[in-house]
């Protein structure tokens, strides 16, 4: 046996990985590395190549108006968003988790607005939403409401695309919810019942406590979804009107793509990231579990 | 059995002869250049074009070009965002993956500056082994048009359409309340007033959703004629003007009218929500594109066709500005096939194909074209739309908008002001006086 081939036997599991390791470094790595280095030049359309700036794009951003609307933007629709879905995420699972008739009817049209492309979505719901001719506003016509511009209005317009968001993705925390509730074993509920537990008490002192890994979960692939939402918001109000629903993910959209700022664009992606990171290590940390954590 | 194939077979050759002879036939008028359509024979070149009616045309086309050159066209249509991302992914990579594409002319500034992501055609239009003068003829291309795509005096593109914006008014409407056919900025005001009745019907509707092509598209007009400048003086002295006087008064105008005469919601309004609501009879005038005249007098589409009047729109203390837009075809920089790519564009443009198309589109890139009495006679059936798009053409300039590199940031940050007073966010003087500000910061 060669030395080349007694290396690489006994180091297989090594060799093994490299394909997956070569495609990650290229897929996600790369792109980001990338990133943090365009976010220290500038590249626009007068300089047409990168050049190095050092900080100035962050103290822009410092002073840039539109970077802290749309910080506050981000995080209302965040926070409010993924609140909503798990409250109601939570309690349909639990509803959902008796033994009722035609459940997988039930579970059949839960499911749907999460498996429609988000385009679709966005176009559906801009023609529910619409003054003249839509949907909601038909409604609220039968109870006598005056018809109301949902989209045009700085005041309803969050709220509306918040309103969007929590139809298509409360059946993923639905989902996710409901699978954790599967899989919880029976005894501690048989010994609660005994003990003469109330119902409330059993969701208090067991289910939660059971089921917080699974909701830890599901709270953080939403929140870093949320945290960069785009197409529903694009397709509903373009960030306005005005800069009302102008998030973050929308403003380096246009700073990027539209007007070719690439540098500070990479600057502002780079805060974001930073900022999901810390979100997500902080739930964890709250939670007291561990990602990193290796069985 | 064996007959009725035998017949078959007859009958199929007959239909491919009849086919190639009227493809021959189309194809004589292209031979009639002094240039060799083959020299680049079984070559291929990628386009991407923009989702608009000119451009399923020219997709017709294609076999046609095909036949004559022998050179392989992958046509690709796409709405308007997709293509931009597409596109200029592309452009910036200089990976070439495109040889045509297609843009807002707006765009073309920043584009062409060095090192330029679209290639100049100067030397493939002065090339006699690639152009023929006579045949193409140059000067036929209307002038506002070659201003269009003309950026520091080379030629970026080819420009496609002759876009400008209309007043369109329901003449039924007119006649019923007995008012004439506003010609000022006043006028249109009154008009919109007497002429409101909702819900039935809507005094007028105006874009309002951001953007350089969107809103601030038909806003400049009312900017303009209020007196307002976006400089003061482009492109010499580039000290942005937005908060004058003039400028806020034009803005809160386009606010006011908006929010007093059209349908609820306006400020979300694209120009796809103005052309239904003309369809649908929701409105009863409009300031927008004059490109809507066939899909607004098309009765298969719209509930209102054979109501409409055209006219120039409303002028004011600061001349009559009619909107200006086009698309533009240009070669990518960074293309590998950029022979083909021009005589495909040099195809396009020509008088024959121009020809054909505009009896669809009513719209072209030449005079010779326009002028034509089969077009006029096409459009006559509708009214007054091409004495009125003609007279307007007479107003058109290229730098209706300010055409520089950084005009798509700072269109798109006005728009954003002005959807903002549309939407009672802020008073126009708030939001022009912070636009003005960010311009300021922008143009450093």
């Amino acid at each position: 046996m060669g030395k080349f081939s007694k290396f690489s036997t006994r180091n297989f599991h090594y060799f093994s990985l490299l394909p997956v390791v070569i495609t990650l470094i290229f897929l996600t790595l790369f792109p980001i590395i990338f990133t943090l280095f365009l976010s220290f030049h500038e590249w626009s359309v007068e300089t047409g190549r990168p050049i190095f700036n050092g900080l100035a794009n962050y103290i822009n951003m410092i002073k840039d108006n539109n970077f802290w609307n749309g910080l506050r933007c981000t995080f209302t629709y965040t926070f409010l968003a993924v609140g909503f879905e798990f409250i109601l995420g939570f309690v349909i699972a639990l509803l959902l988790n008796q033994k009722i008739k035609f459940i997988g009817v039930f579970r059949f049209f839960l499911i749907l607005p999460m498996v429609i492309t988000p385009v679709v979505i966005g176009l559906t719901w801009r023609i529910m939403y619409s003054p003249s001719f839509g949907l909601i506003n038909y409604f609220l016509s039968l109870l006598g409401i005056a018809p109301k511009a949902f989209l045009s209005q700085p005041q309803t317009a969050m709220y509306s695309l918040i309103f969007t968001d929590i139809w298509q993705w409360t059946p993923f925390m639905f989902l996710m919810i409901y699978a954790g509730l599967q899989v919880l074993p029976n005894e501690p509920y048989e010994a609660a019942i005994v003990d003469g537990a109330s119902s409330f008490q059993v969701l208090r002192y067991i289910t939660i406590p059971l089921l917080k890994n699974i909701i830890v979960l599901a709270i953080i692939f939403r929140t870093i979804d949320a945290f960069f939402s785009f197409d529903i918001i694009f397709i509903l109000t373009k960030g306005g009107p005005g800069t009302a629903t102008q998030t973050l993910n929308i403003y380096t959209f246009y700073t990027g793509f539209n007007w070719l700022n690439l540098g500070y664009a990479a600057a502002i992606a780079t805060i974001m990231l930073v900022i999901i990171v810390s979100i997500v290590f902080l739930l964890t940390r709250i939670a007291g579990i561990s990602l990193m954590e290796v069985d | 059995m064996k007959k009725i194939l035998l017949w078959l077979l007859v009958l199929a050759m007959c239909i491919s002869m009849i086919a190639s002879f009227s493809l021959a036939d189309e194809i004589a008028p292209y031979l009639e250049a002094n240039i060799d359509w083959r020299q680049f024979e079984g070559e291929t070149i990628n386009v991407a074009v923009v989702h608009y009616l000119d451009m399923e045309e020219i997709w017709k086309q294609v076999p046609l070009f095909e036949e004559l050159t022998g050179i392989t066209v992958n046509y690709e249509l796409l709405p308007e965002e997709e293509l931009h991302q597409k596109t200029f992914i592309d452009l910036a990579s200089r990976v070439g993956r495109y040889d045509i594409i297609s843009a807002d002319f707006m765009f073309l500034p920043q584009f062409a500056v060095e090192p330029a992501m679209i290639e100049p055609l100067d030397d493939f239009i002065n090339d006699p082994s690639l152009t023929d003068p006579e045949w193409f003829d140059y000067d036929d291309l209307m002038p506002h048009l070659m201003d269009a795509v003309n950026v520091d005096g080379k030629i970026y593109g080819i420009a496609l359409n002759t876009d400008t914006s209309l007043l369109f008014y329901r003449k039924d409407l007119f006649e019923a309340a007995g008012i004439s056919v506003p010609d000022t900025l006043e006028d249109f005001w009154n008009a919109a007033e007497a002429l409101n009745n909702p819900p039935e019907v809507y005094g007028l509707g105006l874009r309002g959703l951001r953007g350089q092509g969107e809103n601030i598209y038909v806003w400049t007009g009312f900017f303009r004629a209020m007196g307002a400048k976006f400089f003061e003086d482009f492109p010499n002295d580039m000290t942005p003007t937005l908060n004058s006087p003039e400028g806020i008064k034009g803005t809160q105008y386009y606010a006011d009218i908006i929010q007093n005469f059209a349908p609820l919601g306006s400020s979300n309004w694209t120009w796809s929500e103005v052309l239904s609501a003309l369809q649908q009879g929701t409105i009863a005038m409009t300031v927008d594109a004059s490109d809507f005249g066939p899909s607004i007098e098309d009765p298969e589409k719209s509930t209102t066709s054979g109501k409409w009047g055209y006219a120039m729109v409303p002028g004011g203390d600061g001349g009559r500005w009619q909107p200006f837009f086009c698309f533009a075809l240009s070669i990518n920089s960074a293309s590998k096939n950029k022979g083909p790519a021009w005589l495909f564009l040099q195809f396009v443009s020509s008088k024959p194909a121009s020809n054909e198309r505009s009896l669809k589109t009513w719209t072209t890139m030449r005079w010779s074209v326009w002028e034509r009495p089969e077009l006029q006679e096409v459009m006559a059936q509708y009214g007054g739309y091409y004495n009125a798009l003609n007279e307007a053409l007479q107003y058109v300039e290229a730098d209706y908008r300010p055409r520089f590199p950084k005009w798509r940031e700072m269109g798109d940050k006005i728009g954003i002001a002005v959807e903002s007073v549309i939407g009672g966010q802020k008073t126009a003087e708030e939001a022009m006086n912070e636009v003005q500000a960010e311009i300021e910061k922008l143009l450093e």
